[in-house]
């Protein structure tokens, strides 16, 4: 069974197992509310707006744009060894934002907030996938 | 509105207490109430208790109110147990004051108790990180240090705060911590020592983070009528505003402000017919010392933008603008977080009944006092606003 991020603490359902499966395909998967027409990235499977679950997947284009940062340099237990590491918020289309690593910074200017970004599918060991961010 | 009144309070010695358990540090808190209290018996005046305990997992105790109401005597009385991650303190207090006016008990007791420390760090940075949302944020390894620091970035990219500015509030807070015997770290630090300790997540570094402490506070909580059998001074709940947000800060539209307290502190303001203006000191949650700056935005001491500016000008020492923190904060008091909220209002209630002169931090004529609770990064706020 694919999983998603570095870690998870909840049982898998269905419905992250689909995500999973999507990203390893390349597709980065947002959801839109059929009734009400409110978009959720991450995805949601119900909408907190209107009650329905009549949902339908879109997209995420790879462009967009780094919201904020941090560096984290005393990482939880479940990352001791990966410290440090880059944790962002990415804007992309439709104002769609999410939290995700930010790789493949080589200066300051990478960094700087504002700039363009593009989220990008990463495998894992023991089969995990994640989304990553990259300065583009 | 003066409807509901607090008549007495009390406070354990907040730090890394090896010496006690959760258990303990309630007792210690309930016993400091009792000697300080003016005219009351808790076996006899006490109608309920409300217990505020954030997380189970620090101290491993499964539905620690039955442990706690019995180690503080007060078994067979009803009780409830309350939950709001940091904010828990001042839910508790708000679920008394719900209790007593609505007239299904006269006198209720709160006590706020955490037990952090049993756990190592490590362990208690995992457990705080998994207060972010499990599914989405908790697989990145966000801690929350992590949560405030991409506020702080945004906050300094946008309006130009500076890390001198933060850590002029960690100055201020450990200056005035220093002189609170029941604080967590006593010790004065200077801007330079502030400025360049180690990096834990960029760009807040271990002076801007609050302490991981065990604790307890206590306080009760009565109808007005009765207040003035209980204390000739008893200070009154004047306003309570509550507000929440998402739960990934990453759907956020602004990183900048906690909307929550947004909606927590103008309701609050409303209900006790005042504004910013009128508080004389502020006991506000500074988990981190960008959350300082942020609160003196969201309640309105300062213009969006403006909190940094006001931190390094020292308008929040006593004699600024607004005397805020000034038993120490969460950063040099300590953050037992079940116990905050409640430790905030043992500090007000001291602050205005005048009985911190001999600590060197007393708010001379203090009249009004404002405490700002944050659970979570704003997923709970409580503001209360306190009067004689």
């Amino acid at each position: 069974m694919k999983k998603f991020g570095y870690v998870s603490v909840e049982h898998y359902v269905p419905f992250m197992q689909e995500f999973a499966e999507e990203l390893e395909k390349g597709n980065i998967i947002a959801t839109k509310c059929k009734t009400c027409g409110t978009e959720y990235f991450p995805p949601r499977e119900e909408c907190g707006n209107c009650y329905s679950t009549d949902m339908e997947k879109i997209k995420i284009e790879p462009e967009g744009t780094l919201v904020t940062y941090t560096i984290i340099h005393v990482p939880p237990e479940s990352h001791a060894n990966m410290a440090p590491y880059i944790v962002a918020v990415g804007e992309f289309n439709n104002g769609l934002r999410t939290m995700a690593h930010l790789v493949g910074v080589t200066s300051m200017d990478d960094l700087k907030v504002g700039r363009k970004i593009k989220i990008v599918v990463q495998k894992l060991e023991n089969d995990r996938i994640v989304y990553k961010f990259v300065p583009a | 509105m003066n409807d509901v009144a607090i008549v007495a309070a009390g406070q354990s010695k907040f730090g890394k207490r090896t010496d006690a358990g959760l258990r303990n540090l309630a007792f210690e808190a309930v016993k400091d109430l009792v000697e300080h209290a003016d005219n009351i018996s808790l076996k006899e005046d006490i109608d309920a208790t409300v217990i505020g305990v954030a997380g189970d997992e620090f101290n491993g105790q499964g539905a620690p109110a039955a442990v706690l109401i019995d180690e503080i005597g007060m078994v067979g009385k009803p009780t409830i147990r309350v939950e709001s991650a940091c904010a828990t303190g001042t839910a508790a207090i708000k679920t008394a004051y719900s209790l007593v006016k609505s007239g299904l008990h006269d006198t209720v007791l709160v006590v706020g108790v955490e037990k952090m420390t049993a756990v190592s760090t490590a362990k208690a940075t995992e457990l705080m990180a998994r207060a972010g949302d499990i599914r989405w944020e908790y697989p990145f390894g966000c801690t929350f240090p992590g949560f405030y620091a991409l506020m702080a970035t945004k906050h300094m990219e946008e309006y130009g705060t500076t890390k001198e500015m933060l850590s002029s509030v960690s100055v201020k807070n450990h200056f005035y911590g220093a002189k609170n015997p029941k604080a967590h770290l006593r010790k004065e630090i200077t801007l330079e020592e502030a400025m360049n300790s180690i990096m834990i997540a960029h760009p807040l570094n271990l002076y801007d983070c609050s302490l991981i402490s065990d604790g307890a506070a206590a306080v009760v909580v009565t109808k007005a009528d009765l207040a003035k059998k209980y204390t000739d001074t008893p200070i009154y709940v004047r306003g309570i505003g509550s507000g929440s947000d998402t739960m990934q800060i990453s759907r956020r539209p602004s990183l900048t402000s906690l909307t929550g307290a947004r909606i927590a502190a103008q309701a609050a303001y409303k209900m006790a017919g005042v504004g910013p203006e009128d508080i004389d000191l502020a006991e506000v949650h500074d988990c981190f010392t960008i959350a300082e700056i942020i609160a003196y935005e969201d309640l309105g001491f300062a213009k969006p933008g403006e909190g940094g500016k006001l931190a390094l000008e020292g308008q929040t020492y006593i004699g600024g603008k607004v005397a805020v923190n000034v038993d120490g904060g969460l950063k040099s008091k300590g953050h037992p977080l079940g116990a905050t909220g409640v430790s905030q209002a043992y500090e007000i209630f001291r602050q205005l009944r005048g009985e911190v002169a001999s600590e060197g931090r007393q708010v001379d004529g203090a009249e009004i006092g404002l405490s700002h609770n944050v659970g979570q990064t704003g997923q709970f706020v409580n503001v209360i606003i306190y009067g004689r």
